[in-house]
């Protein structure tokens, strides 16, 4: 019965099962043991709750899931941020996003779809972004890639989610913005150095 | 931020657990089936739908729990939520005020 609440678990979006699946199987466990010892017809009880309620909240979360795309936006240094957060998508809160400089407006940023999310460091704790400037070339663009704090201040390149270097060749003399993320999830601006 | 709960009886019996003490999942699950007298009996699926919500409002927050050996997740009431609670409390007891007049005018001959 594990192995099949494991399954229906699969139903649920993406950002709730990473988040509480594990707690649910945990709980789920903890309380079919206790329904096994107070008899056959308590047993059934609970696995019919179960997975009703597993199955209609599946279902109910999927259907939230469409609402809460949330949009926000926040000042990181002259960059006028515009932030995706949806349980839909696998991207980590970023979008493809322009983001416009207000302080000087020949700047444009680009932040790319973070894909693959779940293959993340568990460690990341920052994500950089290059901006470039929009004269450059017409791809401009920016790239991200994971890093992780070590050694006081200095930042040790952990993971490039960038793979494709010849489109970034212009980002040399990008200023670099650092965003701070407390989790995957979550993501709060720092400015770390320009 | 808004207040988009809507406080069914379910929510609220898990926030009324929660006012008492931070607890984890199952916790929360034995103590409102204590609460209600076996009445209200949940799911791990409508807890963590409840729980989700709620802390997506503000209204709860999320804590590694004492017992780390389990992987246990507190969760603990803010002071928001305490404040709905009160507020829909304060709800209940009119409404049950105005319950009891209405009733005994219906019974008076």
């Amino acid at each position: 019965m594990t192995a099949m609440y494991r399954c229906l678990l699969a139903f649920y979006p993406r950002m709730h099962r990473h988040k509480f699946a594990d707690e649910m199987l945990d709980v789920f466990v903890e309380a079919e043991a206790e329904a096994r010892g107070k008899g056959i017809r308590e047993l059934t009880t609970f696995y019919f709750r179960e997975f009703t309620g597993l199955a209609s909240g599946g279902l109910r979360e999927q259907l939230c899931a469409t609402d809460i795309c949330e949009r926000e936006s926040f000042r990181l240094g002259g960059i006028m941020i515009r932030q995706t957060r949806c349980d839909r998508h696998n991207d980590i809160g970023f979008g493809n996003r322009t983001w416009h400089d207000r302080e000087d407006p020949g700047r444009i940023a680009l932040l790319r779809k973070a894909r693959h999310w779940r293959a993340f460091p568990e460690n990341l704790d920052m994500a950089v972004l290059l901006r470039t400037d929009f004269r450059h070339r017409c791809g401009f663009s920016t790239r991200m890639g994971c890093w992780s704090r070590s050694m006081g201040d200095r930042l040790r390149h952990a993971s490039n989610r960038s793979p494709r270097p010849r489109r970034f060749r212009s980002l040399a003399a990008g200023a670099s913005v650092t965003l701070r993320t407390k989790d995957l999830f979550q993501i709060g601006p720092q400015i770390h150095g320009e | 931020m808004t207040d988009t709960i809507a406080i069914t009886e379910p929510v609220l019996l898990i926030l009324l657990s929660l006012a008492e003490q931070p607890r984890h999942g199952y916790s929360i699950l034995k103590d409102v089936e204590k609460m209600s007298e076996r009445r209200v009996r949940l799911s791990t699926g409508t807890l963590y739908g409840a729980l989700r919500r709620l802390l997506n409002d503000g209204w709860i927050t999320r804590h590694s729990a004492d017992d780390k050996s389990r992987g246990r997740q507190d969760y603990r009431l803010t002071a928001r939520g305490r404040k709905v609670l009160q507020q829909e409390i304060s709800r209940l007891k009119q409404l049950t005020r105005l319950a009891g007049l209405r009733v005994a005018t219906t019974e008076q001959p």
